[in-house]
């Protein structure tokens, strides 16, 4: 949309005018709606000398935001955040997360009980062993056992299913394997996956996995419903069909519209929930939601606001900036021999060259948190060891260690490749002026739209392009483990023996303060040999209506609406 | 007449089938492929589900998309090397046109959304009523604003009242409908309340934009009917008409209304279809689910299915209207015959 938020609003008013004159045969049509809510023109009025606005008062049910059209329910196949924002309220893990991270050092307070009441763990830590609650049941009444879980499990593992994360699943013993066999040579009794009776379910990993708790709770460890599966195929998670174990079940959907919530009776903790109906509506446009919600027709944005937005909104009591587990970054590519970016010495310039400081300040209002190393600094018990400093005269000192500047070879011109988006372009100008002026490296800015850009990254197509990494779990290994070698997500051409040998030690280690600082170690690699220029930690900028209770900061942007409730 | 129709609608099945062949074709010509997301995946997965492993046509191959190699990929029945082409040859059978074209030709299936588990018939059934009552209404707008301005406009040639309609329809065409809406919706919406910024939960919640829509048609239909009602009121039978002494109002309702409209008419054609199409802009500055929001995010996402059946409901739509208009012209001008 225009940017109109910043003309004064007798410009606004007199443009507004013009139209009216322009529309003078128009004006019977506006009537009807005029009559149907005069209060609100009084609202806006009034708002003036109030708040600037009141949200969600008028709505009926609580009403949020999911910023794409789901592109599904099957909690097997889906990788985005809408989907898992949905997934989250209509079926239930063996943990569920808590409502907050906030305050939170030690990951196990992360979890709470889901479906399973709790949890054993052997001794080597590779053996999980979950008890079910009997209470727990299907939306149709039926209890949930852990034939569910067995059954879901083999399902996305089942060779050839179209589950895209399938890999959340290798963390279990045999699993990779098993999926990755030929159909007719698949044996389940490599897996380890057991449910010695309907309310006990074994789970063997591969290593110690300390972060498997929170694993259950990710939506494609969810349990769906055999007996809805097997009878209506992939039409199971239409609404008239879709069976779900959480708080709530879907009662209507409409593509590219809205979703209907509503609470299940047959929920173990239905007496806990208090919010009986949501409304989900489905916005892409931030600018759109933003005036979703000054119409007071939401009670939560759901996704951050626009920045071009943040001004207007920054000191409204319904404005939050909750953490998010996330990091913006610069991948470098270190593939083309004959690049000057195949220099770590090169890499480490650049690195020092970039002052995030007044780049997240100056040129991003603020809106994020520099990035003093990679893993971001809101991880439950894990600090990152190395910094990332700003520091001109060591970034021209290793570029000259290199052979380039000063005395040494003319530095070629290097691409830096982002994708169609207002914030990348801020951040992107800001670097090639903080590089230029800092190292005298000439930077062309190419701009690409999301596929496009997409494909050139998974191709090695660029020289320095933007990245972003939000966390799956609370440990630093959703950071690092992308980077060993071979990941599909490393997509740099880095690769480093010693940092893959961490890591696979920190996997192999039971002991959580040891594990701690073999990780820290590889994060020490990363940052100052590696591929990635962290810019800055994201945070999470939305609103929220002062009458809605329970809505806490997740740096996972998790949240329950059985944690929730509306003041009257 | 009869005859021309089924001319005319054979001909059209031809004019289509061309369109869905270059359509699917230009789809997979476009950079990047629907399995690609921004984290690893499974892409064999959704390569096999999609037949992307396929080739496209038997003597072309574009797809060779990089993780094929891993998963079980399609054997070429023959390869052919010339100088720098590298030519893979297939059966017809075992093409991406093929897996298209047969259920879509054998039992109108337009398949499977390759971005969503739904179908691409039934999320396009849904989001067309959306549209259809967008276009519509827009059309009504255009209609009741830009005849009457235009015939007004038309018998009142170089006077102030002429030029201050003229005047208002240049502001109509000129502003876009990406910076009407979101006025309106400052207005309107925000500022006064009457309506709501976005979504469609009632026919209040379309008239902004109906309205967005339908000005721009509106101010271009009214230049459109003055233009033909000055060309009509010079000829003769006009002035015959006068001298037999009618009063002005029946010389212009009975006799030049009819003919100063036919360029309108001439227009309604391209104007629903440019309307309808028209409608993706709007779709998104109002949340609407229609759609042209839909086709949007289909290319955007290289949904290929899903773009190919936008194109081919757009196309059908344009194709049926035109024949329409046709029909309509021998209706209003009784010089027009087709047989």
């Amino acid at each position: 949309m225009i940017g109109l938020r910043n003309t004064s609003k007798t410009a606004r008013a007199g443009l507004a005018m013009l139209l009216l004159l322009g529309l003078t045969g128009l004006a019977a049509c506006d009537k009807g709606g005029g009559e149907k809510k005069p209060e609100s023109s009084a609202t806006a009025e009034k708002s003036a000398t109030d708040d600037g606005f009141r949200a969600g008062s008028k709505a009926d049910s609580f009403t949020f935001v999911v910023a794409a059209d789901p592109e599904t329910f099957d909690t097997a196949k889906m990788t985005g955040a809408p989907e898992g924002r949905i997934a989250m309220q209509l079926f239930e893990g063996l943990l569920i997360p808590g409502p907050t991270t906030e305050g939170l050092d030690d990951p196990k307070d992360l979890m709470r009980p889901g479906v399973a009441k709790s949890y054993d763990i052997s001794e080597d830590g590779k053996t999980y062993t979950f008890h079910l609650r009997e209470d727990a049941k299907w939306s149709n009444g039926e209890p949930v056992t852990s034939a569910d879980f067995v059954y879901s499990w083999k399902r996305i593992l089942t060779p050839g299913f179209p589950a895209d994360y399938v890999s959340m699943l290798y963390v279990i013993k045999g699993a990779e394997a098993y999926n990755k066999s030929k159909p007719e040579e698949a044996d389940w009794e490599t897996v380890g996956i057991r449910a010695p009776d309907a309310k006990t379910l074994e789970v063997e990993l591969n290593n110690p996995t300390p972060f498997f708790p929170e694993l259950t709770a990710f939506y494609t460890f969810f349990p769906v419903p055999e007996k809805a599966v097997e009878e209506f195929g992939d039409e199971w998670t239409r609404p008239e069909n879709i069976i779900t174990n959480g708080a709530y079940e879907m009662t209507s959907y409409i593509s590219q519209k809205e979703i209907k919530l509503k609470k299940s009776e047959h929920y173990w903790d239905a007496k806990n929930v208090a919010i009986n109906e949501a409304m989900v509506r489905i916005i892409p446009d931030r600018n759109a939601v933003t005036n979703a919600y000054r119409a007071q027709e939401l009670h939560w944005s759901g996704t951050s606001l626009p920045v071009s937005q943040i001004a207007d909104f920054i000191t409204h009591p319904d404005y939050r900036r909750d953490p998010l587990l996330g990091v913006y970054y610069l991948r470098v590519n270190v593939s083309k021999e004959d690049s000057p970016l195949a220099n770590a010495d090169v890499r480490r310039a650049l690195s020092y060259a970039t002052d995030r400081s007044s780049l997240v300040d100056d040129v991003l209002s603020g809106l994020y948190e520099a990035a003093n190393s990679y893993v971001p600094n809101n991880m439950p018990g894990y600090e990152s060891t190395t910094t990332v400093d700003y520091n001109p005269r060591k970034a021209a000192e290793s570029l000259k260690k290199a052979g380039y500047g000063e005395g040494g070879k003319a530095m070629p011109k290097i691409t830096l490749l982002y994708n169609s988006d207002e914030n990348h372009k801020l951040v992107a100008e800001s670097i090639q002026k903080q590089w230029k002026s800092n190292l005298g490296v000439e930077i062309e800015l190419v701009n690409k739209e999301w596929k496009i850009y997409l494909q050139d990254i998974d191709n090695l197509n660029y020289d320095v392009a933007r990245a972003g990494w939000i966390g799956d779990y609370n440990d630093p290994m959703t950071f690092l483990e992308m980077f060993k070698t071979g990941d599909g997500n490393n997509d740099t051409g880095w690769s480093s023996e010693k940092y893959d040998g961490l890591l696979e030690a920190a996997r192999a280690e039971a002991d959580p303060a040891k594990r701690v600082k073999i990780l820290q170690e590889a994060e020490t690699i990363l940052v100052t040999e590696g591929p990635i220029i962290p810019i800055y930690f994201y945070t999470n900028n939305v609103l929220v209506s002062r009458d809605v209770k329970g809505l806490e900061p997740h740096n996972r942007d998790i949240h329950l609406l059985k944690y929730m409730s509306l003041s009257e | 007449m009869s005859r021309f129709i089924l001319k005319r609608l054979i001909g059209s099945v031809f004019v289509l089938l061309t369109i869905v062949t270059l359509a699917l074709w230009i789809t997979r010509m476009a950079p990047s492929n629907p399995c690609l997301k921004e984290r690893a995946t499974n892409t064999c997965g959704c390569i096999a589900v999609n037949k992307l492993d396929r080739p496209v046509f038997p003597v072309y191959t574009s797809v060779p998309l990089e993780p094929v190699e891993a998963c079980d990929a399609w054997e070429p029945a023959s390869e052919v090397t010339l100088g720098p082409i590298h030519i893979l040859t297939s059966g017809w059978g075992d093409t991406q046109y093929a897996h298209y074209m047969i259920p879509l030709l054998t039992s109108f299936d337009l398949g499977q959304s390759m971005k969503t588990d739904r179908g691409v018939g039934e999320t396009l059934w849904a989001a067309l009523p959306y549209t259809l009552q967008l276009g519509l209404q827009a059309l009504f707008v255009a209609l009741l604003i830009g005849v009457p301005a235009g015939l007004y406009a038309g018998l009142r040639q170089n006077t102030m009242a002429d030029y201050s309609t003229m005047t208002l329809a240049m502001i109509g065409v000129s502003i876009p409908n990406f910076v009407l809406g979101p006025l309106l919706i400052m207005f309107f919406a925000l500022d006064l309340g009457w309506f709501r910024p976005n979504g469609w939960d009632s026919w209040v919640d379309s008239v902004l934009p109906s309205i967005t829509l339908g000005l721009y048609y509106a101010a271009y239909i009214a230049r459109l009917t003055r233009g033909g009602m000055l060309e009509i009121i010079r000829k003769d039978f006009i002035r015959t008409a006068r001298a037999k002494g009618l009063t002005e109002h029946a010389v212009v309702v009975a006799h030049a209304m009819r003919g100063a409209i036919l360029p309108v008419v001439s227009y309604m054609g391209p104007a629903v279809a440019a309307l309808l199409a028209g409608s993706v802009v709007v779709e998104e500055i109002f949340n609407l689910p229609g759609v042209g929001k839909l086709f949007v995010r289909a290319a955007l996402n290289r949904d290929y299915n899903m773009v190919l059946g936008t194109v081919i409901l757009y196309s059908t739509v344009l194709v049926f209207l035109n024949l329409l208009v046709d029909i309509l012209y021998t209706v209003i001008d009784p010089r027009v015959s087709y047989d």
